[in-house]
């Protein structure tokens, strides 16, 4: 139950900053959505990324990014960092 | 009159005193100032508290998204550059016959600003993905070449205070070669923050009369001094016009000819005897297959600094001699503050209306003219002028850029 609050969360994050820093909504997407289906080409998607390593103040390296494809994607990418790093997460 | 004139079929503008051209224009005719003192908080960090906003609600056309991610000077030449299309009728061209360019003086120096404080804040995590695209000074020319679809060319220059005549010229060239029938061109500028009034405050450039804001921008006047920093952008549809009467387009006014020189003399300091000033407008009236007593009015740069002023004065006798006499004179940083890059095209945007509309607009707060200066500039009440007469835009610029256009009625 825990894990899927936790997915929740990180979805709602996504898309808090996808509106903050692209003014983009996403809506219903969920993980399964394709972040090219969203209409974010590669520049929104590392605009997202900065937006989304601000807020949780974490670092997401390329050997990440290049495997996200998907919302789902992106957020498993999170959570791994988070679980990396608990002391920084928020 | 030829086929492979260079023509104008649309403007778009925003100032400190206008949203669009056409409020921008009622405002200089009526003899409106854009001038105001800094927001409160941001008085703090800068002895200079003067300069001339464009108002955020001119901003019409540009999404929240543009926003978040480009630099102001982006806003700026977007939405210029966006009432210009309309207004030119959003011409269908072929692409590879279509340029995009767009000058600025210095690019998106306030983003990266903002940007600089939020890294020392938080470090690299602080800086978005947009900061590279925010600071490129190629973002205006880029974006609206993405937007009208231009392949011939996306040229963005920089030559400080001359960019935006610069833009212009270097359109008129790309026509001259054949290589376009079509292009948006122009300058913008929005650079006002306290570190930019502070940096042209020591360079001792900017006026201090904070007791009295619309009536500091005193060209040409004794009293003067300095200039005060302005935003805006103006963007200009230039066409041959063939493809514009193959079009049925509206032609407002012809860009008949221009020419550039620099003084070679000094980083900053214009040369006195404004002996290259003159050749540049000599290359601008041989250009157009004019003489001196073609002109009948100069849109003088005239930024209100003593030594710039007088050297443009000197450049003007040299350059029409004794046809000076018969041509007015006017300085419409009076009202706009200087905006910089912008400033040459948003003063050819201006002469073309006024060529349009046979009036020339007042130059504000010349109350007594520097004894120096022998120019007969309009005062007041708008100058009229006749049929197809012709206007010298004269731009000068930090490096020693000198530009002239000749901007004619039709």
């Amino acid at each position: 139950m825990a894990d899927v609050l936790r997915e929740q969360e990180l979805i709602e994050l996504v898309k808090n900053a996808a509106e903050e820093a692209l003014d983009m909504d996403l809506g219903d997407a969920t993980p399964q959505t394709p972040l090219r289906s969203l209409g974010l080409d590669s520049l929104d998607q590392l605009e997202l990324v900065s937006a989304l390593e601000e807020r949780l103040e974490v670092c997401i390296p390329d050997s990440y990014l290049n495997r996200v494809e998907t919302v789902g994607d992106l957020i498993g990418a999170l959570a791994d960092l988070q679980a990396s790093r608990p002391d920084v997460s928020r | 009159m030829s086929a492979d004139d260079v023509v104008v079929t649309g403007l778009g503008i925003v100032s400190p005193v206008g949203g669009d051209a056409r409020s921008t224009m009622k405002a200089l005719l009526d003899g409106e100032s854009g001038v105001t003192l800094l927001p409160p908080d941001q008085r703090e960090r800068t002895p200079v508290h003067l300069y001339a906003p464009v108002d955020d609600g001119a901003l019409t056309q540009v999404a929240r998204r543009e926003r978040l991610r480009h630099d102001r000077s982006v806003h700026l030449a977007l939405q210029a550059g966006r009432e210009a299309w309309q207004d030119a009728g959003a011409p269908a061209a072929e692409p590879s016959r279509v340029a995009s360019v767009v000058a600025t003086g210095m690019g998106g120096l306030t983003i990266l600003l903002g940007l600089h404080e939020r890294y020392l804040a938080k470090g690299p995590v602080g800086l978005p993905a947009h900061t590279v695209t925010g600071i490129m000074a190629n973002a205006s020319s880029a974006l609206l070449a993405v937007e009208i679809g231009a392949r011939a060319a996306a040229v963005s220059l920089a030559s400080a205070c001359a960019s935006g005549s610069d833009a212009i010229a270097h359109a008129v060239r790309l026509f001259r070669d054949d290589e376009i029938d079509l292009a948006v061109a122009g300058g913008t500028e929005a650079i006002v923050h306290p570190v930019t009034l502070a940096a042209f405050g020591a360079l001792r450039a900017l006026s201090t009369r904070h007791d009295d804001p619309s009536r500091a921008s005193r060209p040409f006047d004794r009293d003067r001094d300095g200039f005060v920093l302005g935003e805006g952008a103006a963007i200009l549809v230039l066409e041959r016009r063939r493809h514009a009467q193959g079009r049925g387009a509206r032609i407002l006014a012809r860009v008949a000819g221009a020419g550039s020189t620099c003084d070679g003399s000094h980083l900053v300091a214009p040369d006195p005897t404004g002996h290259w000033n003159a050749e540049a407008i000599g290359k601008a009236l041989r250009a157009a297959g004019i003489g001196p007593r073609d002109i009948s009015c100069v849109s003088a740069h005239a930024t209100a600094t003593v030594q710039g002023d007088r050297a443009e004065n000197e450049a003007l006798k040299k350059a029409f001699g004794g046809a000076l006499s018969d041509i007015c004179v006017t300085a419409l940083k009076s009202s706009f503050g200087h905006t910089i890059g912008a400033s040459g095209a948003l003063a050819a945007a201006v002469a073309a209306m006024s060529v349009r509309d046979q009036a020339v607009p007042p130059t504000r707060n010349l109350d007594h003219p520097d004894p120096a200066i022998d120019l007969d500039v309009v005062r007041e009440t708008p100058r009229p002028l006749p049929a197809g007469a012709a206007v010298l835009v004269n731009a000068a610029g930090f490096g020693g850029h000198n530009t002239a256009l000749v901007i004619a009625g039709e």
